[in-house]
């Protein structure tokens, strides 16, 4: 098992807006290796999940456009699908699963209505759909699957939908998983039971997981590697180590110096200033020189390219500086935040 | 002539109040920066613009049809509108633009009636501006009518829940349960067939669907944390319904009562046609519509009393309901979060 | 030290009630006991349905309890009268989860913040008021100019910081913080949770910190008490809840947090 089964090159997608064009993804490369997990990390309005829906297609309508890019499966180009091939792609060799798991699921048919549903959209037989359903849902661990498959999504219960969603992702043995912050919406004992079974189911089947989510512990628990966005770009590109033990760019260290833990207690914890810039009007530098505490006037010229160090890549320019000056000390002034400053 | 309507100024005073106040209100929220975003979004709806603008001119109308002095050379008090339209009546119809009457002997008409005339020669331009003002009083009156009584069932419903929920929902379930329209006619022949007991008639038995909006939306902001939060600083009761929650529902307020106005003014035509409307002295779209019933089976057929009638009521209606759905658009705050 | 909010044997039944139908009642919090020592951390953790809201909400005096009692610095809340109701309103304050459902969307922030020290009489005139609330705004971090927007213009912590002012300008005793950071990116969480604790260092706050996040709970509180269906199952010092947890449940609940180190994973073996 080796080599990319999806790899995403100079992904651009943007959405008109009220206020212009906003481009929410702008210039996002990975791959993700076959039987492997690649993360994508971030905050809110980042573009992790526009990247997703990109990957998909399933852009918010009529809002969303892909502009350029490649979004290899396989060495196939499924950006150069019409709808109805890609229809095809979507739900066989593409699976995906959502946050909410109570919305993504249709509140007036069975369980096993939806799970065999996705059998015979591909292809199944009715009767073939039915048995397929039973199988998924005992595969995805829950117990009684035949009193499930007559039950409706309200009778479930938040963790219970997840793994029905799962089951349906599964259906057709995909070779891609794409899970959109897929227990974000969990209690944290669930959260744990979910994250399990996608470890486990992938080890059985050998399928790559694409992890979007802004939980850097669901990453460091689930991913082999990740991609930090911020601003639709990616910021830093690394095994998961390395982001946790080595990380190279200054918002990945930010990031985790926020994190509360006992280490931190009776200390303030490192805070990020200011605010992410708009995806209208983006600057023409580096996108984090705005809150950066390792920010020089070159930050602004033009947006970095991404640096190799090691087994990672960053998005700045002075990588090797900070590099030294981190090793040293905590540099920064533990100090809160201040500014009530409107967008 | 501004002469004469000062020495009325009692009679006045209600219509000139109205205005007054109707332009307190705009300037009032004018200031205020949600309302002003709100204007500013309506402003670039084209059509809203339009309705706006038709809306305003029917409003001009009614209120030069309200404004009314006694003049030297006559004992009745005349408003504008009939000052402005003081010419002599046809014997009988006269097509639109006609200058001939349908009599044997053919002569010239006084002045050019630009709908034509009707059956007793009343000039048809004329009766549909008198219908304006009626529209205006019935959806203005009832609407002050049904909106109180829907606030007050509708947040106390939906704000205190438990037993007085439960009669309030009972109470309007069976009331709405009764047919409108026997209960409007049982009210106006009860109260007198006038344009002020018609407007109790439709206020009284229109309130129903407001109430039922309120009392859901009061529900779903009872339970917010801006009111929660507003409880744990103290606030009273009475302060939280009516500087937490009815701001809050306002917007849904604005939009349903434009739509309810407009099924107002409908309803009026309804009652007419089916004879419990306004009384034949006042200018009604519903009375017209009424009386060019019998005038259609003509030959040649008078189709312009009823044509313009139909118009003038689809004009307003229409706009209402352009008016409603713009501000829908302009103030549903769902749509401002993002 | 001592106690400036005790809880006794609180208990909460929630009836489905009806015009014609009656429905068991559901227990939503059940023989709940606890104190918040003065200018301390408690914290309320357990998952969703453990209850842990209910309490905040009638530790808040929002919410009557089926039996049980409340007690604030010494009296009983339950049994207080109208005058020393609205006082005691003043000395417990609450922040919620929702930053964009927490403040009024039709009210300036201006308002909001005045609208405390009205009632309680704060401040003498209009001015002073405004003159604290443009204080408060400084005290939180943001600045003054912002008194006549409304809440749609800022973004969820700004919102969130906005709700803390509020909370502060009737000068409390006692805050309860329901789930505060929960809505917040974790580079904002931090900047609150950092104000949070500036705040009760200056003012000698006590907070009541309802939670289901654990590592928020590790960082900021002094002491801990983990609730399941209604129950307290265990509470301690942070240090014995997180290192030498007793229930099963509790044990439970910190094994399924996610290790923030990708080489000591707890949920998920890593790969060979």
């Amino acid at each position: 098992m080796s080599g990319p089964i999806l790899e995403v090159r100079n992904l651009r997608t943007y959405l008109k807006t009220v206020r212009g064009t906003a481009w929410a993804v702008d210039g996002v490369n990975f791959t993700v290796e076959a039987g492997k997990t690649r993360a994508i990390v971030g905050e809110s309005g980042c573009g992790k999940s526009i990247t997703a829906l990109s990957i998909m297609q399933l852009l918010p309508e009529p809002a969303g456009f892909v502009d350029s890019g490649q979004v290899l499966l396989d060495g196939k180009d499924l950006l150069d699908l019409t709808w109805n091939q890609m229809r095809d792609y979507r739900g066989r060799d593409l699976a995906m699963i959502f946050q909410e798991p109570m919305t993504s699921l249709n509140p007036v048919f069975t369980i096993g209505n939806q799970v065999a549903e996705s059998v015979i959209a591909h292809g199944g037989t009715k009767a073939h759909g039915r048995t397929r359903a039973l199988e998924l849902l005992d595969r995805v661990g829950i117990e009684d699957p035949h009193r499930v498959l007559r039950q409706y999504p309200h009778e479930l219960s938040g963790g219970m939908r997840q793994r029905v969603m799962i089951a349906i992702a599964l259906a057709n043995n995909p070779k891609v998983l794409i899970a959109d912050e897929p227990t974000t919406a969990l209690d944290v004992t669930v959260q744990a039971q979910i994250l399990s079974l996608m470890r486990e189911i992938q080890t059985e089947m050998g399928m790559a997981i694409l992890l979007i989510t802004h939980d850097l512990g669901v990453v460091a628990e689930m991913a082999d590697d990740v991609s930090v966005m911020y601003a639709g770009m990616v910021m830093e590109d690394a095994p998961v180590r390395e982001i946790f033990h080595n990380p190279q760019h200054p918002y990945t260290r930010d990031l985790l110096e926020s994190l509360p833990s006992r280490q931190s207690r009776g200390k303030d914890l490192a805070v990020i200033e200011g605010s992410v810039p708009s995806a209208t009007h983006w600057p023409k530098g580096c996108r984090y020189a705005n809150r950066c505490r390792f920010r020089i006037d070159a930050c602004e010229a033009a947006v970095p390219p991404l640096f190799v160090r090691g087994a990672s890549e960053a998005r700045c320019i002075r990588l090797d500086e900070i590099a030294e000056k981190g090793n040293t000390a905590a540099t920064r002034i533990p100090g809160e935040s201040g500014k009530g400053v409107v967008a | 002539m501004s002469n004469g309507l000062l020495q009325n100024l009692e009679s006045n005073a209600i219509p000139l109040l109205v205005v007054a106040l109707l332009v307190w209100i705009f300037l009032r929220s004018r200031t205020q920066a949600l309302w002003a975003e709100a204007y500013r979004r309506l402003r670039r709806n084209k059509l809203a613009m339009a309705a706006v603008v038709l809306l305003t001119f029917a409003g001009t109308v009614a209120l030069l049809d309200s404004l009314s002095w006694k003049s030297t050379n006559s004992a009745q008090s005349r408003t504008v509108l009939d000052q402005i339209f003081g010419r002599a009546d046809e014997r009988t119809y006269s097509a639109p633009m006609g200058s001939q009457t349908q009599e044997l002997n053919p002569r010239r008409v006084a002045s050019i009636h630009l709908l034509g005339t009707d059956s007793v020669g009343k000039d048809v331009l004329y009766q549909v501006l008198k219908g304006f003002r009626t529209a205006f009083i019935i959806g203005g009156f009832a609407c002050l009518i049904a909106v109180p009584i829907a606030l007050f069932f509708g947040m106390a419903a939906g704000f205190f829940g438990g037993f007085l929920d439960d009669v309030v929902q009972f109470f309007y379930t069976v009331f709405g349960s009764i047919p409108d329209i026997l209960l409007i006619i049982a009210l106006v022949l009860m109260l007198g067939k006038n344009l002020l007991s018609i407007c109790f008639a439709l206020g009284f038995t229109s309130w129903i669907p407001l109430c039922r909006l309120i009392r859901g939306e009061t529900l779903k902001h009872r339970d917010r944390e801006y009111v929660r939060a507003a409880k744990a600083l103290g606030v009273a009761t009475p302060r939280i319904l009516a500087k937490h929650i009815l701001p809050n529902l306002l917007p849904a307020i604005i939009i349903s009562v434009t739509l309810l106005f407009s099924q107002l003014v409908l309803y009026e035509s309804i009652l007419a046609y089916l004879g419990v409307g306004v009384g034949s002295d006042t200018g009604s779209w519903g009375n017209m519509i009424d009386a060019a019933r019998d005038e259609l089976t003509r030959d040649p057929a008078v189709w312009w009393p009823l044509v313009s009638a139909a118009s003038a009521l689809l004009v307003l209606v229409l706009s209402l309901n352009i008016l409603a759905d713009a501000l829908r658009d302009a103030i549903d705050p769902r749509l401002r979060t993002e | 030290m001592s106690a400036i909010l005790q809880i006794e044997n609180l208990r909460k039944e929630f009836g489905a009630r009806g015009f014609l139908k009656k429905s068991a009642p559901k227990l939503a919090v059940d023989d709940v006991s606890f104190e918040v020592q003065e200018g301390q951390t408690l914290a309320l953790v357990g998952e969703s349905g453990s209850g842990k809201s209910t309490v905040g909400l009638m530790a808040l005096g929002l919410l009557a309890p089926t039996s049980g009692k409340v007690i604030f610095d010494g009296k009983s809340v339950t049994d207080l009268n109208s005058t020393e109701r609205l006082a005691l309103r003043r000395k417990i304050q609450v922040v919620f989860q929702d930053p964009y459902g927490s403040l009024n969307g039709r009210m300036t922030i201006r308002e909001a913040l005045t609208e405390g020290m009205m009632i309680h009489r704060l401040g003498a005139n209009t001015r002073e008021r405004e003159e604290r609330a443009a204080h408060l705004l400084a005290d939180v971090g943001m600045e003054p100019e912002v008194l006549n927007r409304y809440p749609h213009e800022f973004s969820g912590g700004q919102r969130q910081r906005v709700a803390i002012a509020r909370a502060l300008s009737v000068e409390p005793k006692f805050m309860v913080l329901d789930e505060p950071t929960s809505a917040l990116d974790v580079s904002v969480q931090s900047q609150v949770l950092n104000l949070l604790r500036r705040l009760q260092r200056e003012r000698s706050l006590s907070f009541l910190f309802i939670t289901h996040n654990l590592a928020v709970v590790e960082y900021m509180a002094d002491t801990v008490c983990v609730m399941s269906q209604g129950k307290i199952v265990e509470r301690g010092s942070v240090e014995k809840i997180f290192d030498t947890p007793e229930q099963d449940y509790t044990r439970k609940l910190l094994s399924s947090i996610p290790s923030t180190d990708p080489d000591a994973r707890r949920l998920t073996p890593a790969k060979s």
